[in-house]
């Protein structure tokens, strides 16, 4: 064969493999696929989520692929099941609404990143929920999400500055300042759900004085078996105003 | 339209027989339940409940008409030729219309209730606070005497 | 004149009469409407400290009493909610069943949604996903009783697909996604208001 024979050959060979990655990997992704990718997680509603990705399936530009990677990536992460259920059921649930979930799987990824870092989402994922029930538009939805999750991060560092940190399931207390990880996870849901909430009902970051009063009667109103009260002093005396101050202004930065 | 108030404007109407009343006690009947609601239990039904308010407010502005008479009467329906009045649909309603303002309260009010409302004898017992055997005679009194009226009234209509 | 003529006549008179009303009527209840308005208390996000309406109260006797004395916007909601049905979506209601635990609470949920055909609740208690409530009697009073466990409950009503969120029992409102929702504290012996 000449040089330039070759050549086209090559190209004639490239194209053709990128034609059939393109249009026969998505050709090729169907039900069963999903069907296989999910059994790879311990999910309690399997079928339902099956069943709204199988209406996905028949949606114009339905994002198969980025949609099974999240799935797959959802599998390797060491996380408690019911978070990564959590992630798919909002996805399920935006399918059966027949929405699409282009916009909402960048978010998904970001929830997946989110308790890959150990950080709790629950809280976040229920707001998204709430969106959806309401059908306000993805855009809105999403920047929910992004807030609330930088949030979390924001108000556990905070407790971190402020000495107060996250003991590891199953050891017990060796200092006053170590709390176990689901009370110290519920303290942080807690603070960062009433900032989110503040925020995005229009209060101003600047207002310390009231963030601080919001988060403090949210604590206290709380029954005891959800935050205990020594806890709640714990976090009240370490934090002021202007760290919720500075928390609320990086979210929205 | 909410069922509730045109409910409530129609038993105050058939009440009262008179337009501007039935209206002015619509609206208290409402207020009155609304600063009432503490007194109001759920197993209940709050449709019972606001009609006896309304029967109630009723009765009373009824007293208060027998005993404090206006000289100017008051805009009663049908009959007259005050411009408050209700065009009958037809000549036999219009009669059916005089009876009934003739009619006394006690046999008018569970009249009303019955075939307006379209409630049972019970409930018709538990709004006017009388037995429920008194209610089945008092209907059954009534329309005999709707009936006479509007005989009555063919009759004098007939021989002009 | 026959018996069963006069029940006609006599129905057909009564409905004529009301009919006839009509146009006022619409004034009169906005007349209602308005006066009642005047006398709920007023409720603004931006007064959020002061909105916190009703402690809790646990046990079935005790939401009762705490629903006769705050609720007095019953009234007010029912025909707010009957007038204001423009639009709205249709939600696809699937059923959400909470499972009671020993240290749950029957909390009660009530909407006095006098005209409407179907009334649910949504919130974190079931992912957002309608629960019914149900009119037994048909008096316009909707009901559910639903276990929760201690905690804090987002939560809002959705009435024949209109969304609702301003539950007059509700010990706080949010709004956020540019809506109202309700909050309920289910309490475990440290209420700590």
């Amino acid at each position: 064969m000449t040089r330039n024979g070759r050549r086209f050959w090559q190209i004639g060979v490239l194209l053709a493999v990128l034609i059939v990655t393109t249009f026969g990997t998505a050709a090729a992704l169907s039900r069963a696929d999903f069907d296989h990718a999910l059994d790879a997680i311990p999910l309690t509603s399997h079928d339902r989520i099956l069943a709204a990705i199988d209406l996905g399936l028949s949606q114009a530009g339905f994002p198969a692929n980025e949609l099974l990677s999240l799935i797959q990536r959802l599998a390797l992460i060491a996380a408690p099941a019911e978070e990564k259920e959590a992630i798919l059921l909002m996805l399920a649930r935006a399918l059966e609404q027949g929405l699409s979930i282009d916009g909402l799987l960048p978010a998904g990824s970001a929830l997946a990143s989110a308790i890959e870092e150990g950080l709790p989402i629950e809280g976040v994922v229920l707001e998204a929920l709430k969106g959806i029930a309401q059908r306000s538009p993805t855009s809105v939805i999403v920047a929910g999400i992004t807030q609330r999750l930088t949030l979390l991060r924001e108000v556990r560092d905070l407790l971190f500055a402020r000495q107060i940190f996250r003991a590891s399931v199953g050891t017990s207390q060796s200092s006053p300042t170590a709390l176990p990880a689901t009370r110290f996870d519920e303290l942080v849901v807690q603070i960062a759900d009433a900032v989110s909430d503040y925020l995005e009902g229009g209060g101003s970051p600047f207002d310390g004085a009231a963030l601080y009063e919001l988060v403090a009667v949210r604590l206290r109103r709380l029954p005891e078996s959800v935050v205990r009260p020594e806890d709640v002093d714990l976090v009240l005396d370490r934090i002021g105003p202007p760290d919720l101050t500075e928390i609320a202004l990086n979210v929205l930065s | 339209m909410s069922r509730y108030k045109d409910a409530v404007y129609g038993l105050c109407l058939g009440f009262l027989r008179n337009r501007a009343d039935a209206e002015d006690l619509t609206h208290d009947a409402f207020i009155r339940a609304y600063d009432n609601l503490r007194r109001y239990h759920l197993d209940k039904r709050f449709s019972t409940w606001i009609f006896t308010i309304a029967a109630n407010l009723c009765r009373n502005r009824l007293r208060y008409r027998r005993n404090h008479p206006v000289v100017e009467p008051p805009t009663h329906l049908a009959g007259g030729t005050d411009p408050a009045n209700i065009i009958a649909k037809e000549d036999r309603q219009k009669r059916v219309q005089d009876s009934l303002n003739s009619l006394p309260y006690a046999y008018r009010a569970p009249l009303v209730l019955r075939f307006y409302n379209d409630l049972s004898y019970r409930e018709i017992g538990e709004i006017l606070a009388i037995p429920e055997g008194t209610v089945k005679t008092r209907i059954h009194r009534a329309k005999a005497m709707l009936k006479g009226l509007i005989e009555k009234d063919v009759m004098q209509h007939e021989t002009g | 004149m026959r018996p069963d003529e006069i029940e006609e006549v006599l129905r057909d008179t009564l409905r004529h009469e009301v009919a006839e009303a009509t146009p006022r009527l619409a004034d009169l209840e906005e007349r209602i409407v308005a006066e009642l308005g005047d006398r709920l208390p007023r409720l603004r996000f931006v007064d959020w400290m002061r909105s916190l309406v009703a402690s809790t109260q646990s046990g079935r006797v005790g939401q009762l009493a705490v629903l006769g004395a705050t609720a007095a916007v019953f009234l007010i909601v029912g025909m707010v909610i009957t007038q204001d049905r423009s639009g709205g979506s249709i939600l696809t209601p699937t059923f959400a069943p909470t499972v009671a635990s020993h240290t749950s609470q029957e909390v009660l949920f009530v909407v006095p949604a006098l005209d409407a055909e179907r009334v649910a609740v949504v919130g974190d208690f079931n992912a957002w996903e309608e629960t019914p409530l149900s009119d037994e009697n048909e008096d316009g009073i909707w009901t559910a009783s639903i276990p929760l466990d201690p905690g804090r409950y987002e939560y809002a009503f959705v009435i024949d697909g209109r969304w609702w969120g301003q539950d007059p029992s509700a010990d706080e409102y949010v709004r956020t996604f540019g809506q109202y929702s309700s909050v309920r504290y289910v309490g475990g012996g440290g209420d700590g208001v």
